[in-house]
């Protein structure tokens, strides 16, 4: 597969301080990859890196083919952790200027503007002074800006941040839409339900490192299923049931317990729960829990952001 | 369009579209105006002192005085006449209306003035007279010592129906004048009446001495013909205001510019500021490469304070074309004669780039005014040393101190349109200004570090920190 972008050992230090330590992925062309860390994991300094607006202290990255993102800067798109636009320019001039730095004439940038702001339902304050529009509409305004030169890469560092649910929802519409007319995404975030809904790929990082690079499949498989039961039972009824690890126990609040136990590898809980009810245990409801992402990003760090 | 072209625009349009822009267009003209017109405002808006001479001394001084305050503002009125004739038709024409006035009086200097521009004496009105002498009050007139006089006249006063009553008391030699007034602060005429006086007891001293009133008289009228002379006048010998005129225009040129310069780099640094603060500074980078934003931005702000220069120049030229055509010719012959309009481009060029430069990387690591002012201050107190020592260099422009100052580049672009129009060695003109140039591209190399290390900053910033991060070239 074509990577889109790719990191040879790369490393970023701040005087004593390693920001980024010899990190390499690989950003397929054409897909959507999540970037996953907790704040302080080193992600925005290896989006920098990636963009070219900060130099790398060690290794290598390849954006589209070249070796200097600068070079490459009107094939991409980039909206910044930090937003930012000019509060008295409209979003048809905001686009347009952002667009018109990447090299789209001034009339062709106006024609998309117009017909990204009506597409995305912003028709009417397309004309009004950035200032007077709300926030979730003043960043899908950014991040028009970031894409109407149509770019081939799209890096948006935590585009969710600050969205209500339902903004949240239509910029996850417009990753996917981004990505279907052919474009690579790579998005940085610390919320891993959007990597789990969107990504075809995530790259999870923690205190600086890699820990973790492939499809979301096999990262949920870093961590274990587990049983869930509830009902009046005890944790040590629980625990003595067979083919079951580790079992974590809380009160429910309407009374008794909701015990999770930890399946052993290609275990499916079945011996437990057959012995659950041949000892006619209390069960109100049981249940095989498959990790998310969130379980496979606290095992692969240790649970140490 | 490259660019940097596309965000000099945006810069441009973004402030020449604000109200501010226009009113600080307006303002500037507008407190030179009336800081400049004030006084003569004041002068002619004042009522007239009403002024009575109580006469104690019995040597008829009060009608003497009298008579001197009249002869004084005729005197006034002929010299501002001849003032006018300068400003409006150059010093031909004021020396014509001098030999009129001294032949026909005023009227023959306004008919002279006339026949060189008539619009200027139409215009001219002569100036209000500082008192009017009104005859003292019976009650005061009756009196006869300082104390019963001065009780009648501060009545007169103190009730309004007199602005100032002398009491002129003693003989000879020990006149004593008392003034009261209604003016606390200092009194109008105080200067004038003990100027007449003094004139007039002076004149009576040498009377009593034997000297007859025609020789006093032929005394007063003694004047020396002074010529100003100098090599370097356009005639070769006799200095004329044209001669004077460079220093003068080499001193507006330097206030101006260093006023365009601290206003332009002032707009780039709140300009970088709220891209900064707003986080567009990030998106910037990742569209435009730091050489790009930030002549952009330079030149952008450049195209504001060159809308401004020219806007300024317009109105001072067509200003000076209604009222002052004689001057007018004069400052063209200037500015153009002698290259020097081409001087003040340079240096305007290099002072601004230099201090724009500056400006705009410091912007860069400021999320706010407050955090700017710390950086700011050693630049403001740096630039305010060239204002102290511009008045100086139209006295002396060859001063040993200047010299040494010009040489300083941070100070060069304000002080050497000064002296240029002076006798500047060629080797200093070249000298200052190249080692101008090479500094402010050392300062563009610096600050373009600046910008790109302190645009991904983020958290305050200290000097210390700010050249700390800039020499290891880290971007914190």
């Amino acid at each position: 597969m074509v990577s889109a972008v790719s990191l040879e050992g790369v490393s970023k230090t701040y005087d004593d301080f390693h920001a980024v330590r010899d990190v390499s992925f690989e950003v397929p062309a054409g897909r959507i990859t999540g970037f996953l860390g907790p704040n302080g994991a080193g992600k925005t300094s290896t989006i920098r890196m990636i963009l070219g607006l900060l130099p790398v202290s060690a290794g290598r990255i390849t954006v589209l083919g070249g070796d200097d993102a600068q070079k490459a800067r009107d094939r991409i798109g980039f909206l910044p952790e930090e937003r930012g636009l000019y509060k008295r320019m409209t979003p048809i001039v905001a686009i347009a200027f952002f667009a018109g730095l990447k090299g789209v004439p001034e009339a062709e940038g106006r024609k998309r503007a117009k017909a990204m702001l009506e597409a995305q339902g912003l028709g009417y304050a397309m004309k009004k002074p950035i200032k007077d529009l709300s926030k979730g509409m003043a960043q899908k305004v950014q991040l028009l800006s970031a894409l109407a030169h149509e770019p081939e890469l799209v890096v948006l560092d935590e585009p969710f941040s600050g969205l209500d649910p339902v903004n949240q929802q239509a910029l996850e519409a417009m990753i996917r839409e981004i990505a279907a007319r052919g474009a690579t995404v790579l998005f940085s975030t610390h919320v891993m339900q959007h990597a789990e809904r969107l990504c075809d790929k995530v790259v999870l990082m923690a205190r600086g490192r890699k820990v973790f690079d492939g499809d979301v499949a096999t990262a949920r498989c870093a961590a274990p299923r587990a049983l869930v039961l509830e009902g009046d039972l005890t944790a040590e009824q629980v625990a003595a049931l067979p083919a079951l690890g580790t079992v974590t126990s809380e009160p429910l609040p309407d009374g008794g317990w909701r015990h999770v136990a930890v399946l052993p590898e290609a275990g499916d809980g079945h011996d437990a729960l057959k012995a659950a009810f041949a000892r006619d245990l209390s069960l109100r409801r049981f249940e095989l829990k498959e990790p998310s992402l969130h379980d496979a990003f606290i095992v692969l760090t240790g649970g140490q952001a | 369009m490259s660019r940097l072209l596309k965000i000099a625009r945006r810069e441009y349009l973004a402030y020449v579209r604000t109200v501010g822009f226009w009113l600080s267009i307006v303002a500037l003209p507008l407190v030179i105006g009336i800081s400049a017109s004030a006084p003569l405002m004041m002068m002619k808006s004042a009522k007239p002192e009403r002024l009575a001479i109580v006469d104690l001394t019995g040597q008829n001084l009060g009608p003497a005085l009298a008579k001197v305050i009249v002869e004084n503002q005729n005197r006034d009125g002929a010299r501002a006449l001849r003032a006018a004739a300068l400003s409006a038709a150059g010093p031909k024409a004021q020396e014509e209306v001098r030999k009129a006035q001294e032949s026909g009086g005023d009227a023959a200097g306004r008919a002279v003035l006339a026949r060189y521009n008539p619009s200027a004496a139409a215009r001219y009105k002569s100036p209000r007279a500082k008192a009017i002498v009104l005859p003292a009050p019976a009650e005061a007139q009756a009196a006869t010592t300082p104390r019963a006089a001065g009780l009648a006249a501060r009545r007169e006063v103190a009730e309004k129906r007199l602005d100032s009553v002398l009491i002129l008391s003693g003989r000879d030699e020990a006149i004593i004048m008392d003034l009261w007034s209604r003016n606390l602060g200092a009194p109008v005429l105080e200067g004038d009446l003990k100027a007449a006086v003094g004139e007039i007891m002076r004149e009576r001293a040498l009377t009593r001495a034997g000297v007859s009133p025609q020789t006093l008289n032929a005394a007063d009228a003694l004047r020396p013909t002074f010529n100003s002379l100098s090599p370097k006048a356009a005639s070769g010998e006799k200095v004329s205001l044209r001669d004077r005129l460079p220093t003068i225009v080499g001193f507006a040129a330097g206030m101006l510019l260093w006023s365009m310069v601290l206003t332009g780099a002032s707009i780039l640094l709140n300009s970088v500021i709220e891209e900064k603060s707003s986080k567009i500074l990030e998106v910037l980078l990742s569209s435009a490469s730091v050489p790009e934003i930030m002549g952009g931005k330079i030149l952008g702000v450049a195209g504001l304070t060159l809308t401004v220069l020219s806007i300024w120049a317009m109105g001072g030229w067509l200003a000076l074309i209604n009222f002052a055509p004689g001057l007018a010719g004069d400052l063209v012959a200037v500015l153009l004669g002698k290259g020097l309009v081409f001087y003040f481009g340079a240096y305007l060029v290099g002072g601004y780039l230099m201090y724009a430069a500056l400006f705009a990387g410091i912007g860069a690591f400021c999320e706010s005014q407050r955090d700017a002012q710390t950086l700011l201050g050693p630049i403001m107190m740096v630039m305010t040393v060239p204002v102290i020592f511009m008045g100086q260099a139209i006295r002396s422009p060859d001063a040993p101190i200047l010299s040494a100052l010009s040489w300083i580049p941070p100070f060069t672009p304000f002080l050497m349109p000064v002296r240029i129009a002076g006798e500047v060695p060629p080797l200093q003109v070249v000298g200052t200004t190249a080692v101008m140039i090479l500094t402010t591209v050392a300062i563009i190399a610096f600050s373009t570090r600046a910008f790109h290390v302190g645009a991904l900053a983020t958290g305050k910033i200290d000097l210390k920190t700010l050249v700390g991060l800039i020499v290891r070239k880290q971007a914190a």
